[in-house]
């Protein structure tokens, strides 16, 4: 039941409180915390049927070393998927220039943007949704430095019915952060 | 060189697990040519 709406007077039950309390627009799927450096964070079965489209949210992501952070999509094996990414993401810098553009053209992950051994660390919020015949997703990020402000978006040209996603650098590791999952209640 | 870590969450399961990283799940990380995003 999506909706309900109660009346002055009438008795509030445990199966109602429960029912309303777990059906908030946005679900809480899972999370995966960085607490030791490691070269790729994985998170399998945070894709399924339950939802079309998820929300995931990357907080205070450092690494060892000035480098790129990248983002695959998992299936069943579990497996990465590691051709056919497409993207396309543009920055300003705070300085008001244009920032060298993530594009992706058939590679082999989404790119995500640089993280730091210093500075504020890096953020992100992605949209991931699954249509039929490929996933995709959409993101808003900054470097961990904050120089550079991103918006953008990217698909996965190979039709699979995709479960996870793991995050890797281009070099080094990463050495903090935490990755949240969150799936958008469909009825 | 030293093994490649990762860490595993299953969010079915929730189970982590951190440990070296196959042969076949390292040829799997990504090799790219993309520019590395601006700093400044």
């Amino acid at each position: 039941m999506a909706i309900k709406t109660f009346t002055t007077g009438e008795v509030l039950t445990s199966a109602d409180t429960n029912t309303y309390l777990t059906n908030s627009g946005l679900v809480y799927v899972t999370s995966a915390v960085v607490t030791s450096a490691v070269s790729s964070v994985t998170i399998d079965n945070c894709f399924t049927s339950t939802y079309d489209n998820y929300l995931v949210i990357g907080s205070n992501i450092g690494g060892s070393a000035s480098v790129d952070l990248y983002c695959q999509m998992r299936y069943a094996g579990p497996t990465t998927q590691s051709t056919s990414y497409y993207q396309g993401i543009g920055g300003i810098t705070y300085l008001g220039g244009l920032s060298t553009p993530l594009s992706g053209n058939n590679a082999s992950a989404f790119t995500l943007g640089n993280i730091t051994s210093g500075g504020p660390r890096k953020p992100f919020n992605m949209n991931v949704f699954q249509n039929v015949g490929y996933i995709g997703m959409t993101i808003q990020t900054w470097d961990s430095n904050a120089g550079s402000f991103y918006s953008g978006a990217g698909y996965i040209n190979t039709s699979r019915t995709y479960t996870g996603l793991i995050f890797s650098t281009s070099s080094g590791t990463i050495n903090a952060g935490t990755f949240r999952v969150y799936g958008y209640r469909q009825a | 060189m030293e093994p490649l870590l990762g860490t595993f969450h299953d969010a079915l399961t929730g189970e982590t697990i951190t440990r070296e990283l196959t042969a076949e799940e390292i040829a799997q990380l990504p090799k790219l040519e993309i520019p590395k995003s601006s700093e400044e």
